[in-house]
């Protein structure tokens, strides 16, 4: 059984989870810093992120559409989540594919399809949606973890 | 973790942590938050940031018990861990690669790589 999880972040969501709390406590110091704030366009306020969140771009649709092809096949043996935010999005909407650890950036609903009918059915996974492949995710454990910081918290 | 491209070269785990907040299972409610700040405080502390990733998600299974965690890509489901398990989880499942006994969801999902 595998597990598929969809990215459907959206910006006010992860605004509000992340920096949104550090901003709110900014505006509270001073109102010159409140009133920039409140002026400042979503995509304006910087989080380290570029581009838009999948959720405003396909991630809910493809949450659904996914849903659907599976039940339209017939497939019961895949999970589908959704998934916050892991800062991809400048690539594509992703869609990530455990236990392989492929990590697909998608740009269409129609995209899908190939993903079903090739890496779930088939088991190939389909290589020019690739966006990142994860290495190394074999054997048991961490490989020599760093020693703990000495005096770190 | 300094901002910038981040490079998952070292990764070894992708950790899922559900935080859903609905009645559907509870997760939030359950304290999920609280063990997601203790992770990645203890991830920082012990330097594994490179080797684990964290990601907050939806879990869709009714009649879990907590907060519901994922380790991929070993498939294995945790269910009721609270903060004070923290330690235990990154030695024993994240360090040692040896599933926590005790916490493992029952009739959890076989997503690992031993289910096919």
């Amino acid at each position: 059984m595998r597990h598929v999880l969809i990215c459907t972040t959206l910006y006010r969501d992860h605004w509000a989870k992340t920096v949104g709390k550090k901003m709110a406590e900014a505006a509270q110091r001073s109102d010159e810093d409140k009133a920039r704030l409140e002026s400042a366009k979503p995509e304006e306020h910087a989080d380290g992120h570029i581009g838009a969140h999948c959720g405003e771009t396909i991630g809910g649709n493809l949450y659904e559409a996914f849903r659907l092809k599976l039940k339209e096949r017939g497939i019961n043996d895949v999970l589908v989540s959704p998934n916050a935010c892991i800062a991809q999005h400048i690539a594509g909407c992703m869609v990530m594919v455990y236990p392989e650890g492929i990590w697909y950036a998608v740009h269409a609903v129609e995209e899908l399809d190939r993903i079903i009918d090739e890496h779930l059915v088939k088991g190939e996974p389909v290589d020019d949606l690739i966006h990142r492949r994860l290495k190394d995710l074999q054997g048991p454990g961490i490989d020599c973890p760093l020693p703990v910081a000495p005096g770190n918290m | 973790m300094s901002a910038g491209p981040q490079v998952f070269s070292k990764l070894r785990y992708h950790v899922f942590v559900c935080v859903d907040a609905g009645s559907f299972c509870g997760c939030e409610a359950n304290g999920s938050g609280d063990f997601l700040v203790a992770l990645r405080q203890q991830l920082i502390k012990r330097r594994l940031m490179p080797y684990v990733k964290t990601t907050l998600m939806n879990c869709n299974q009714p009649g879990a018990h907590g907060p519901v965690i994922v380790v991929h890509p070993d498939g294995a489901w945790y269910d009721g861990l609270t903060a004070e398990d923290v330690e235990a989880f990154v030695e024993t499942q994240l360090m040692a690669g040896q599933p926590l006994t005790g916490h493992l969801m029952q009739s959890a999902p076989q997503t690992g790589h031993s289910a096919y």
